[in-house]
């Protein structure tokens, strides 16, 4: 966390599906039409940070309308939480969202989404205990789908607890 | 300091009494609970009750590992008696906290009766699963919930 947390900067700039609300001039080159205008209603993905700011601002002072829309994007489409809740282990968390964890919690930072959290905690814990018992492996060379389907948190979380774990046969033992 | 009399027990810090030791100018007693029959007692504790740790000594296992290394001849035990033993206490309460992990949240962890050592080794992975938890659920408090947060600040 923080300013120059890398994983943080990658996390605001996966794209996320949004709509026009409005024609923009001269913003066509966003869609593959330099020089051309956007028209209104156009669908597009824009980077998380872009679409975060253009989702509340309002175009005048004293409207609601904003300059676009938020799309309910992947990563949280009813197929990928179904598959959460059926099995938190068995989803490829890295091929759906590399930053998963962290674009989840801006997401329902926008939209306040407990549901969304509360199923996400869910996974964390189970997925958790998963990375534990795989990071007592004292083997150098683990190869199980399961880690490869790690998010780049969890993957941090796997080397850390391996760390820490190593450390202590290593103590044990010296 | 207290003055060291020959055959006269006397209380040194650890690093004095194996420095000592290591000249052959002393012999250590080894506490209590560093024996077999003790820790098997403490085995069978941890099997009879799976929900509890046994009372071990805040750091038994460092202080285990130095006497079994550097003072094997003072112990009552053979030491490969006492390393087995050891090492099935270990596993069992390892077992244990990580039922007990299963019970992680974002707010509190609490694992009551585990020594520093094994404290630590766990440490790595519960900071970070927590402080991830506390993260996502922060991202939802309610207005609620923040004023409630905001008090508890102040109590800490």
């Amino acid at each position: 966390m923080g300013y120059y947390d890398i994983e943080d900067i990658l996390a605001d700039g996966e794209k996320i599906p949004c709509k026009f609300n409005l024609t923009v001039p001269g913003l066509g080159y966003l869609e593959g039409s330099p020089g051309k205008a956007i028209e209104n209603g156009t669908k597009l993905d824009l980077p998380m940070w872009l679409a975060e700011v253009l989702a509340v601002c309002s175009t005048l002072e004293n409207t609601q309308d904003t300059f676009i829309e938020l799309l309910e994007p992947d990563f949280i489409a009813p197929k990928v939480m179904n598959a959460i809740r059926a099995d938190p282990k068995a989803v490829d968390l890295h091929s759906i969202m590399a930053n998963y964890y962290k674009l989840c919690e801006k997401w329902s930072a926008m939209f306040n989404e407990k549901q969304l959290v509360d199923a996400v905690m869910v996974m964390l814990k189970e997925r958790a205990m998963e990375i534990d018992s795989y990071a007592s492996n004292a083997t150098k060379y683990v190869s199980t789908p399961f880690l490869l389907s790690l998010d780049e948190f969890e993957k941090d979380l796997y080397k850390v607890t391996y760390e820490s774990k190593k450390l202590m046969r290593h103590w044990n033992n010296e | 300091m207290p003055s060291l009399k020959p055959l006269k027990r006397t209380e040194v810090p650890l690093w004095t009494a194996i420095i000592l030791k290591g000249q052959g100018k002393c012999n250590i007693i080894a506490p209590a609970w560093l024996s077999y029959s003790y820790l098997k007692k403490m085995y069978d504790q941890e099997k009879k009750n799976p929900e509890m740790f046994s009372n071990l000594p805040w750091n038994w296992l460092e202080l285990s590992k130095i006497l079994i290394t550097k003072a094997a001849d003072d112990l009552a035990d053979s030491s490969t008696q006492l390393c087995s033993i050891i090492k099935d206490l270990r596993e069992i309460r390892q077992l244990k906290s990580k039922r007990g992990l299963r019970e992680l949240n974002e707010s509190n962890i609490q694992l009551n009766g585990l020594s520093l050592m094994e404290l630590n080794e766990l440490r790595p992975f519960v900071l970070l699963v927590m402080g991830k938890m506390r993260q996502l659920h922060d991202s939802v408090s309610t207005t609620d919930d923040k004023a409630s947060d905001d008090e508890s600040d102040h109590e800490w």
